[in-house]
């Protein structure tokens, strides 16, 4: 049983990890790479798209990744430890 | 005088960069340490903002403060790798590294691909690797420090670089990580404050817009500049692939990010924090932190190309050369102006071989206050920036070599029985020595170093960053598999670095520079670790638990893996079991003494219940005691009543005749006694046979002392009568049964009984009777117990009045007479009440509680039974249902109360 919960956690957090890096390498390599041609025909601003998200843009996603990721896992681990709490009561 | 010489920049300079060494320096003072747990990892109770705050101290060198804004204006679009593989890293970090490394809990990172890969040889790799890395990279930021002290305080670089070891030296060495801790905070503060005033600075200048990211993105700054690349044949400022392939700017980019991941100062700061959550929430910080610097960064980078070409372009060259900026940074050879075509103009071309501005990346930032005329203190504000940044990076740096091999190699390797205070003293020593080796490096920079900052991202990238993620998240990963995919990885990166810049090497794989080979490097170390550790023997169960262990919820450290126990962590480990099974026998004796109290309670149950017993039986044996007592006494006094009722009466009747006769005798005696006169009137001489024989019998004596004689009979017989009624009323006390009696009767009767006892003695006058009888009724009561209580209170009245004497004389007596006083009175229409008190000596306290108890006496033995006052007791209370009680003050006397019911029907 606890063995189960140990790795439903480990399970959940790696979905998780893969999902972030998944949007982490679509800006960098994706994004602010390989459609940079691309974007540069869009504007944000005065500026082309894909040079914006090359120096700027991606910078805040990196932010915002790291932030969700350790928002999610404080909400597993916090799930994780009153479903243990719970089991103890049960035990 | 020297000072009046300086210029406005250099006081401003000076007063900046005083001050925050001063800071630094108290900072340092106030964290130093003396523990190896504080020394190492700050004592693990960092703040998570604080650690964010420092791993950005930590981390922009200085390099990234000096040169990142000149690199990306020179590289436009293809500057963003830097932005972005030094800050994407962050999130490989958050997501991939800092959690486990804190919650594996040590203090290096060879630690842990020394534990987690079973191996010294595995942790001899990582320590070396993680030297070499910090190596390069320190030497550069010493040099930093030695060129910013010297440009700004006027001295030459090597007395720069020497300042510098000494700053950095003083916090390292005192405060260890909790003094770098707290000053790469402060150093964070002032750098990002000197970044983002001139940023504000010239981004007002340009656009009137003082937030340099919102400017960048909506002004018309970059489209000119656009414009002005394109009047010069440059491609456009926002045009991706001018200077990288696309391949090479992906694979650069993730060499930056992974070697951000792998860099040992980096890492090892999340060992500080508290736990796992803010291990992740301090990355998150570290980001924001260093974003916000980074993101400033391509802003200063477009404003100041623009202001740098629109300054110099086209210009006459002598007019240039007298503006006063120009003149001071062309003699640093970081700006060079050559009029190749001798037009008397500058221009600006991509072709080297026509180009005649040339700008060193290092200037741009440390030239834009002066460039674009910012007030001078500004300046000096960017030179205390640059400080800081060089002195955060080259502390960080220090203290990795430092326990490197303070740590990993003298304690783990060499010496595992080392004190706490040994490590701590030789991770002082190692960071001096570090100091000297890397202020050496600084003062002469072998030619390389400068090019192979990169190498330092390529061998953390194909070095540590696949052995810790590896042994995180693939649990088959073994030791051969992890050292041959280093030694791999990093040799081919090595190699190909070297060999690119050093010995013209054709960039053989894909034309991929060399900066972005540390990705190749990873690519190759994982395939070949995976490979590898899938054909030899899976880790040990132990190396497998410690890696469950790390994925588990919850901050627990793992165990350490056995071979690597040192010799006080095995003593340790001893310790804990000897403490375990020192719990379960403390446990054990518990129960032995809980099964042992249990016995002793029941035994003590046991123990009560035989004294109860026992006090019942005593009870019992005393009640018994008392009524056999009081049956042979009841039994006693009924025979002496027998005998003084057949005395009384055997004697009432002689008496009777005495008395009776007496009388008669008394009239016969005076008869005659008056005819002998008659006899002597008539005859006055009479014959003298007569008178001899009145002569002889002396008759005048006769008749004078004859009534006399008849008189005193008649008193004694009165006496002996009245004697014989108080026996006869005494003796009444066989009769059982209730009858109403005059109690003053038998009140006198056993105070004349009591008469020889009371009458005076040789030793004491009489003992004085007062009576104070009140009138009473006839009382209802067993008249001869009644009398016996009150014989028995007189007599102890008496012994009292008589113990009281002693010692006194008769005057002493007589001068305050012995006295008892009875006194009678009716309470209520039911009740009367008998008070019998002496003036004797009392009775003790100790003695007044015993009292009434059966058997109980103050009288020497045979002379009382201590009966008495107990069959009183029971006589008054149960017999006649009445109340006996007393007041006794010592000194003053006793008084005995004695209150029963006058009609004994009524309470029953």
């Amino acid at each position: 049983m606890h063995q189960n919960k140990s790795q439903r956690y480990w399970q959940d957090n790696l979905a998780l990890i893969r999902n972030l890096l998944l949007i982490w390498a679509a800006t960098t390599f994706g994004m602010a790479i390989a459609l940079a041609k691309f974007l540069n025909h869009i504007y944000l601003g005065r500026l082309p798209l894909g040079f914006w998200i090359a120096q700027q843009g991606a910078l805040l996603v990196f932010v915002v990744l790291t932030f969700v990721y350790a928002s999610r896992m404080e909400a597993l681990d916090r799930k994780c430890d009153s479903k243990h709490s719970k089991n103890d009561e049960n035990n | 005088m020297a000072i009046l010489s300086w210029s406005q920049t250099e006081i401003w300079t000076a007063i900046f960069v005083s001050l925050s060494l001063l800071l630094y320096l108290v900072i340092g003072w106030q964290s130093r340490v003396r523990n190896s747990k504080d020394f190492f990892v700050a004592g693990r109770n960092v703040p998570t903002l604080a650690n964010g705050m420092a791993t950005a101290g930590d981390w922009i060198s200085a390099a990234s403060f000096i040169s990142m804004a000149g690199v990306v204006s020179f590289l436009g679009y293809d500057g963003s790798i830097y932005l972005m593989g030094w800050t994407g890293g962050y999130v490989l970090i958050a997501l991939l590294i800092a959690p486990y490394l804190r919650k594996f809990g040590q203090y290096t990172v060879p630690d842990f691909v020394g534990d987690r890969y079973y191996s010294k040889t595995a942790r001899l790799v990582a320590v070396v690797a993680c030297i070499a890395i910090c190596l390069v990279y320190i030497t550069g930021q010493m040099r930093g420090v030695g060129i910013i002290l010297s440009r700004f305080l006027q001295v030459d670089v090597d007395t720069g670089v020497l300042i510098g070891i000494i700053l950095v030296g003083f916090f390292s060495i005192l405060g260890g990580m909790r003094g770098i801790t707290w000053t790469q905070v402060a150093q964070y503060g002032v750098f990002c404050l000197a970044f983002l005033i001139p940023a504000i600075a010239i981004s007002h200048q340009l656009t009137g817009t003082p937030i340099p990211q919102v400017a960048f993105t909506t002004s018309d700054i970059v489209e000119r500049l656009n414009q002005i690349h394109q009047d010069l044949g440059f491609a456009d400022y926002t045009a991706p692939f001018a200077h990288h392939s696309p391949l090479d700017m992906g694979l650069i980019a993730l060499t930056l990010m992974v070697g951000t991941a792998g860099l040992p100062h980096i890492i090892v700061r999340f060992y500080t924090v508290k736990n796992m959550r803010s291990a992740r929430f301090s990355a998150g910080w570290a980001l924001v932190f260093i974003a916000i610097v980074y993101t400033t960064a391509p802003a200063v980078a477009a404003f100041a190309r623009y202001s740098l070409i629109t300054t110099l372009n086209q210009q006459p060259i002598e007019a240039v050369r007298q503006i006063d900026w120009v003149n001071k940074w062309a003699a640093t050879e970081l700006l060079t102006l050559t009029d190749k075509n001798g037009d008397g103009r500058l221009e600006l071309t991509p072709d080297p071989a026509t180009n005649e501005i040339d700008i060193d990346p290092d200037a741009i930032m440390l030239a834009i206050p002066e460039v674009t005329a910012l007030a001078p203190w500004i300046t000096g504000l960017v030179a205390a920036g640059g400080l800081a940044a060089a002195l955060s990076t080259a502390a960080g740096l220090l203290l990795v070599i430092s326990s490197s091999i303070a740590h990993d190699v003298y304690y783990r390797l060499i010496n595992s029985a080392a004190s706490e205070t040994q490590r701590v003293m030789v991770g002082r020593i190692m960071v001096g020595v570090a100091l000297a080796v890397s202020g050496y490096l600084g003062v002469h920079p072998p030619g390389f170093v400068a090019q192979v900052v990169a190498f330092a991202f390529g061998l953390a990238a194909s070095s540590f960053f696949p052995a810790i993620t590896l042994g995180i998240f693939d649990k088959r990963t073994n030791r051969e598999g992890a050292i041959s995919g280093m030694v791999v990885g990093t040799l081919f990166a090595a190699g190909y670095v070297i060999g690119a810049k050093f010995y013209g090497m054709p960039l053989w794989f894909f034309h991929i520079s060399p900066e972005g080979i540390g990705a190749v490097g990873m690519g190759l170390n994982m395939v070949v670790t995976l490979g590898v550790s899938r054909l030899t023997a899976p880790p040990p169960a132990a190396v497998q638990a410690l890696v469950d262990h790390l994925r588990m919820p919850g901050d627990e450290p793992p165990r350490r893996i056995e071979i690597y126990y040192s010799l006080e962590e095995k003593l340790e480990l001893q310790n804990a079991q000897l403490n375990s099974l020192n719990h379960q026998l403390a446990v054990e004796i518990q129960e032995k003494e809980q099964a042992e109290q249990a016995l002793q309670t029941l035994t003590q149950e046991l123990e009560h219940r035989v004294q109860d017993r026992t006090i019942e039986l005593q009870q019992a044996l005393s009640d018994l005691q008392s009524m056999q007592m009081k049956l042979v006494h009841t039994e006693k006094m009924s025979a002496l009543g027998n005998l003084v009722a057949g005395i009384a009466h055997e004697i009432n009747n002689p008496v009777s005749f005495i008395s009776g006769n007496l009388t008669h005798l008394q009239g016969y005696g005076q008869d005659l006694l008056r005819f002998v006169q008659l006899y002597q009137k008539c005859y006055p001489d009479p014959p003298n046979e007569i008178q001899a024989e009145a002569k002889s019998i002396d008759i005048d004596f006769i008749q004078s002392d004859l009534p006399k004689i008849l008189d005193s009979m008649q008193l004694g017989t009165d006496r002996i009568r009245e004697i014989v009624l108080s026996l006869r009323n005494f003796s009444r006390m066989d009769e059982a049964e209730f009858k109403a009696v005059n109690i003053h009767e038998g009140i006198d009767s056993t105070l004349l009984i009591l008469q020889h006892r009371l009458k005076a003695q040789v030793a004491r006058p009489a003992i004085e009777v007062i009576q104070d009888y009140g009138d009473l009724p006839l009382v209802q009561c067993s008249a001869g117990s009644l009398n016996q209580v009150v014989m028995n209170i007189l007599a102890n009245a008496i012994d009292a009045l008589e113990d009281g004497n002693e010692g006194l004389t008769y005057q002493d007596i007589e001068k305050q007479p012995n006295q008892i006083t009875v006194r009678t009175s009716v309470i209520d229409a039911q009740w009367v009440q008998i008070a019998i008190a002496d003036n004797g000596p009392g009775i003790p306290e100790a003695v007044q509680k015993r009292i009434l108890d059966p058997f109980f006496t103050t009288k020497p033995v045979g002379k009382g039974t201590g009966m008495g006052m107990s069959i009183s007791y029971q006589i008054i209370t149960e017999q006649h249902g009445g109340k006996l009680e007393f007041m006794s003050t010592l000194g003053q006397g006793t008084e005995f109360i004695i209150q029963i019911p006058i009609h004994q029907q009524a309470l029953s």
